[in-house]
């Protein structure tokens, strides 16, 4: 294996350690694409290891991080060939040798954790009640998960497997064919849409928690026609027109932040937009439950809305902390009815309720 | 690499140098090239100007929600099998499954062809998971099973393109098959050089603030961001009704042109002020125009 071959193989393996899985096909692939090129030229040479390895567009982020760390700055390339080279020569030498190698590697497994310890995603990914921060990457990944579940929710025909012929439409389309049967018909099932209808509550100490998980809604509304936003606090407030157009900022600086009354709140949604509601819809209620409205007629609004949709998903921002019992008035007297109680406080439990939805 | 560069700059096609190598090296490995990036950037261009300098034909295959391999690969003439039965009272069933009674869809078509012809499936993101699995062998081995017949395999392989917009996240076993291009907005320079080609009856004044002004916009966050097909729609129709700058008015008025939501135009409306502000600066002071991203990033910010 002459010297270049070496490196190419050594820099795929750092590429693993960055989390880039490039299988054996992929670096036979980058091997015959460099016999083509001029490895001379860097640009050629990024460009084409690129196209044979990072095959998306946030691995192509980590490939290029990963090919100037190794083929720009040296260090990594330097101290891998090294311990290579010192691995290949090491079967006869000294204990000495053996423990340098040893510190060496030690050393460098040390730098390497120094060096890779931190990752921006994975701490966005935990971070929980999120701050109104513009980060972009983050909007980006939301609206990606939003996206993502709207194209699985949009397509109302799912290919079926067993695709039945349909004796019933092919013998009445081939009347006037008579005895001949010319046009076979097929039928397969169609996947009932799903609706939802989204109730946050715009309290002071949900605004925080509303920000990050509005974001999502708009994005999935924006994608998804068969969602309706809603937002509660002592009064109601229609806002799906709004999620077509305006931003999250807007539309929660509209609204007023004082007190919530759930109970009254599900009423009027119930007496108003009672013909939203079918045995297709989900109820998403986002409230951390404190109330101090009619605990009553709470439970008389929770009753119909469980009663006449496909169940109530509760969102409440507490409930990923360790130990948590819904104790307060309003969520024992809900938790009956409710299907779901989860929260959606990160990346991972947003793609968990995702997940949820698309069952 | 440079040849091909040469050719797709005189058919038209303004690339970077990423774009030329993923395509020569697709050529050369005779792998398929998956193209991902955001609408209007020119992915399914690529194909096209393929087939130009190859002076070969462009199979497309345009991928839907519910596509199967009765529209993408073959189906029987069912029809004709039957009044065959009908007029040969002797028939056997290998005469019945021969190619003659064979309808070929585009796949089969691409396969089966006696020179390489450019194969493009098109927004395979929007056909179903089923029909990607499916493809898995066409692009791994360039060879179909026919039940009836048995196993065809690829006289030539052909030069085969896959775009997606990432509607659905791909399975790692077709990204596995291909190669991998990402194709991003071009920046203002590269922009300005497809408007020239593509417009060339534009002024260049015209040009860059288009140029300056699409930049900027994409910098919102807006639920379609303008891509490289709408700048030249928009230029052709600036240069149609005889526009040599950009006037509040016209802006305002083919704003339709650039955006296809009504959302983003009204949320582009609420800027439209500050930024024809910032035009009209950036050609007082003669600034160049690269610049005004940055005046809008500031201006937007305070």
């Amino acid at each position: 294996m002459n010297n270049f071959n070496k490196h190419l193989t050594q820099f795929f393996h750092y590429l693993k350690q960055q989390g880039l899985a490039v299988s054996i096909a992929e670096e036979i692939d980058a091997c015959h694409a460099v016999m083509h090129i001029d490895i001379l030229n860097r640009q050629t040479f990024y460009d084409a290891l690129r196209t044979c390895v990072a095959k998306t567009y946030e691995h192509q982020q980590i490939f290029r991080q990963a090919f100037y760390e190794y083929w720009y700055s040296g260090v990594v390339r330097q101290e891998g060939l090294a311990n290579s080279s010192s691995g290949e020569k090491g079967k006869g030498h000294s204990q000495k040798g053996e423990e340098a190698t040893h510190q060496k590697s030690q050393k460098n497994g040390a730098r390497m954790q120094s060096m890779f310890s931190y990752s921006p995603l994975h701490s966005i990914k935990h971070k929980q009640h999120f701050l109104p921060v513009a980060d972009k990457s983050l909007q980006r990944t939301i609206e990606q998960i939003a996206w993502q579940l709207a194209s699985s929710l949009d397509r109302n025909y799912r290919r079926s497997k067993n695709k039945r012929f349909d004796l019933r439409n092919t013998i009445r389309k081939n009347r006037k064919y008579h005895p001949d049967i010319l046009h076979l018909h097929f039928c397969a099932k169609k996947k009932r849409k799903l609706k939802l209808i989204v109730l946050c509550d715009t309290s002071h100490s949900m605004k925080d928690y509303n920000y990050f998980f509005l974001q999502f809604i708009f994005a999935f509304a924006r994608r998804y026609k068969e969602v309706k936003s809603f937002l509660f606090n002592t009064q109601l407030y229609d806002i799906t027109p709004q999620t077509q157009q305006q931003n999250v900022r807007n539309v929660l600086l509209s609204v007023s932040q004082s007190g919530t009354r759930i109970g009254e709140s599900l009423r009027a949604f119930f007496t108003k937009y009672r013909h939203l509601i079918s045995k297709s819809t989900y109820i998403v209620i986002v409230s951390d439950g404190w109330d101090r409205g009619d605990v009553n007629l709470m439970e008389h609004s929770m009753e119909k809305l469980q009663h006449y949709s496909k169940g109530i998903i509760w969102l409440n921002p507490w409930s990923a902390t360790p130990g948590f019992e819904p104790t307060t008035r309003c969520m024992k007297v809900a938790k009956p009815y409710i299907e779901v109680l989860s929260s959606v406080h990160d990346l991972d439990s947003l793609k968990k309720f995702s997940r949820l939805l698309c069952r | 690499m440079q040849e091909i560069q040469q050719k797709f700059c005189q058919e038209g096609y303004i690339g970077n140098r990423s774009i030329y190598t993923s395509v020569f090296l697709a050529q050369k490995l005779q792998k398929p090239l998956l193209i991902e990036g955001p609408p209007g950037v020119g992915k399914t261009e690529i194909a096209k100007v393929l087939a130009k300098i190859h002076h070969t034909q462009l199979i497309r295959l345009q991928c839907y929600e519910g596509l199967d391999s009765y529209n993408a690969l073959y189906d029987w003439n069912y029809q004709k099998q039957l009044l065959y039965l009908k007029a040969n009272s002797d028939v056997n069933e290998e005469r019945l499954y021969s190619e003659d009674f064979l309808l070929k869809r585009p796949l089969l078509h691409a396969i089966t062809s006696s020179k390489n012809v450019v194969l493009l499936i098109d927004e395979i993101d929007r056909a179903d998971e089923e029909f990607e699995s499916f493809l898995l062998e066409i692009l791994s081995d360039w060879q179909i099973s026919i039940p009836e017949t048995g196993t065809v395999t690829a006289q030539h392989i052909p030069y085969t393109i896959l775009t997606s917009n990432r509607k659905r996240p791909l399975s790692n076993a077709l990204r596995r098959r291909c190669l991998y291009l990402w194709i991003d907005y071009p920046s203002f320079d590269k922009e300005l050089e497809i408007l020239q080609t593509h417009v060339p009856q534009i002024n260049t004044k015209l040009a860059g603030e288009i140029c300056g002004f699409v930049q900027a916009i994409r910098d919102m966050s807006l639920a379609k961001r303008p891509g490289v097909a709408e700048t030249i729609d928009w230029a052709m129709s600036l240069t149609l009704l005889n526009a040599s700058h950009l006037e509040p008015q016209i802006v305002d008025e083919l704003l339709g042109v650039v955006f296809k939501n009504n959302s983003d135009i009204e949320q582009v409306k609420s800027v439209l002020p500050d930024l024809m502000e910032q035009i009209a600066k950036t050609r007082e002071h003669k600034e160049p125009l690269q610049k005004l991203r940055t005046l809008m990033a500031i201006a937007t910010n305070e």
